[in-house]
């Protein structure tokens, strides 16, 4: 009599692929959909721990679209401080799916992007990439002339881009109940001021965030029929919720709800696929040991760790051989500091007035 | 102040730069008689020769560090060789930077902008020449930047558009508070697109090649970066004619 864990791999089994291995020789976590070379055109955005992907992809020596460049000028300091060089295009942080969506929107004139535009002490910041340059734009126009680049920027990616590569990372949303539109962070924290009338919080559920999803990746599809999608999750814990629960378990709400989007998604499209780089800074297996001190910065032994499993997969599906060995990917020594990460600013709300109950 | 444009003026002018310093000591040779009352020291080397100079603090001087150079600038000179701001009414340094990028002002910001041409500004060897003479008097300072490479073909360059521009801003962000000015290409050298007309590069033009072979001309004919003193002659025109720059005397702390 047969049954079909007979035929299983190695792999499928807890003990011999987890419990009786040492936790860095864990392999074969990601087998992937489809081949992801060096020469493949790959787009980053997403959440803060997509940045990693990008940095890893030109350390490997892969094909990372940049579609924003500075100026030739420019220092590697004064690229990190403009936010260049970080993302695909300067859309700054997109934590959520519904953020994809809107952008995408934008960028390929499906809808008109919003005229919104933020002012402090004679500055102007964008609603939507608040922190994109320090103290803001000189005026409204510039503004909204430096958000038409990014939107030029990020259509061109859609249209070429080979594989898209989308880090979620939250579910808690700000609306604009008169306007329709999503912020990427609260009005009134890193910039624009917060009025309760119009600021609405949006507690993404399941069902709202795999419909954004499905729409994102239908609209890449039907922009670039082509074009390949590479989900992840960020395994960064949230830095605070609007939620009424505790962070831990808004975190824990959270990430269930976009790793089960994410499976729906992979289910739904043959072009999409997951990378589990949630599982493997959480996964008990590794027993906290890729975060920070905070627990909740990664290390950059655990951005190594997931990286190589990556380059490992890609270069494991990318068979017959590509052209260059991929050497082994060095443990990135880039500080966690280093990363832009525009909701961190709500950790100062907690140093400043956060209450214990 | 005295108007350099009148022929009775007793004016001295110090003039420092890399290669390109030829073409107006050449054009010089050719309209010296408009400018009676002027009088122009040339101190001008291939490449960056501006690393050798050294600031004199107590003989108020630049000298520079290299014997041959420094025989040169005797020779062509009349003097010791050393760059002497004393007496100089105007000092214009030529070369020693790439004064024009292209940066597209419709990408970026206008705080991305400045931020690009300050650091630009500020990894010039123009810059560092500079900050040697700033060492040693206040006076205004006149930036002369590199010809626009001459080509046979004269719409392939790049494009003109943002050329006043980025000079717009380089000259009002930075450079005028600090009692200096970056004059534009004279318009009449340059067509449509950014590279200098063909008549300006022939002839006589360029220091001489230093590993001549006997019977090779004194300058590669084939060289489309160095002008004439036809050019030379139109620059200077304009350096000597163009107006007086703000004063620099109270506004060194911002060098610092």
């Amino acid at each position: 009599m047969t049954h079909p864990y007979k035929s299983l791999p190695k792999t499928a089994f807890w003990k011999p692929a987890v419990a009786a291995c040492n936790p860095l020789e864990i392999r074969d976590l990601w087998d992937p959909k489809f081949a992801v070379r060096p020469q493949t055109r790959i787009a980053t955005f997403g959440s803060c721990f997509a940045q990693h992907f990008s940095k890893a992809l030109i350390k490997n020596g892969y094909s990372w679209i940049n579609a924003e460049h500075p100026p030739k000028e420019f220092s590697e300091a004064d690229q990190h401080i403009f936010n260049y060089n970080v993302f695909s295009a300067r859309t700054g942080n997109i934590y959520t799916a519904s953020l994809l969506l809107q952008w995408l929107l934008w960028a390929t004139g499906k809808t008109a992007p919003s005229e919104e535009v933020w002012q402090k002490s004679g500055r102007f910041y964008d609603p939507f990439r608040p922190a994109i340059e320090p103290n803001g734009f000189e005026t409204g126009a510039e503004m909204m002339r430096s958000r038409n680049v990014t939107l030029n920027a990020l259509n061109a990616i859609v249209k070429k881009a080979d594989i898209f590569v989308f880090t979620l990372g939250l579910t808690e949303s700000w609306f604009n109940t008169e306007s329709g539109v999503e912020y990427p962070m609260c009005p009134g924290t890193t910039a624009g001021d917060f009025d309760k009338n119009i600021h609405q919080y949006v507690a993404q559920d399941s069902e709202f965030v795999v419909a954004k999803l499905r729409q994102a990746i239908s609209l890449l599809r039907e922009i670039n029929k082509n074009i390949r999608v590479l989900l992840t999750v960020s395994p960064v814990p949230l830095v605070a919720t609007n939620s009424g629960q505790h962070v831990l378990v808004a975190t824990s709400a959270s990430k269930s709800i976009l790793r089960a989007a994410t499976v729906t998604a992979v289910n739904d499209f043959d072009f999409v696929d997951y990378f589990p780089s949630y599982e493997i800074i959480n996964s008990p297996v590794f027993r906290g040991g890729f975060f920070m001190p905070n627990l909740r910065s990664v290390t950059p032994e655990g951005v190594a760790f997931v990286m190589a499993e990556f380059f490992r997969g890609a270069t494991a599906c990318a068979t017959p051989a590509p052209a260059r060995k991929m050497p082994p990917s060095p443990p990135l020594s880039d500080s966690v500091d280093e990363l832009h990460c525009d909701e961190e600013i709500l950790e100062m709300y907690a140093e400043l007035g956060g209450s214990s109950e | 102040m005295p108007s350099l444009a009148d022929p009775v003026s007793n004016t001295e002018v110090v003039i420092i730069g890399n290669s390109h310093v030829r073409a107006l000591s050449l054009g010089w040779a050719e309209i010296s008689g408009e400018f009676p009352g002027v009088t122009i020291g040339f101190y001008g080397f291939r490449g960056t020769f501006y690393k050798t100079l050294v600031a004199d603090q107590t003989r108020q001087v630049l000298k520079t560090t290299s014997p041959e150079l420094q025989q040169q600038f005797e020779q062509a000179n009349g003097n010791n060789g050393d760059i002497d701001f004393s007496s100089a009414d105007r000092v214009i340094v030529v070369g020693g930077h790439t004064w024009w990028h292209g940066v597209d002002q419709r990408l970026y910001s206008l705080q991305v902008v400045n931020r690009a041409l300050e650091r630009s500004l500020h990894q010039s060897s123009a810059y560092g020449l500079f900050l040697k003479i700033r060492a040693l008097t206040s006076k205004n300072v006149l930036f002369v930047h590199a010809p626009f490479p001459a080509s046979r073909q004269p719409d392939s360059g790049p494009s003109a558009l943002n050329y006043l521009d980025e000079l717009s801003v380089l000259n009002n962000a930075f450079l005028s508070p600090r009692g200096a000015s970056l004059m534009p290409q004279p318009k009449e050298t340059y067509g449509e697109t950014l590279q200098s007309k063909l008549e300006y590069a022939v002839g006589l033009r360029g220091f001489r090649q230093p590993h001549r072979k006997k019977g090779m001309p004194l300058q590669k004919i084939d060289d489309l970066t160095h002008m004439n003193g036809k050019y030379g002659a139109i620059v200077l025109k304009d350096a000597l004619r163009s107006g007086p720059f703000p004063a620099a005397a109270q506004r060194d702390d911002q060098w610092s």
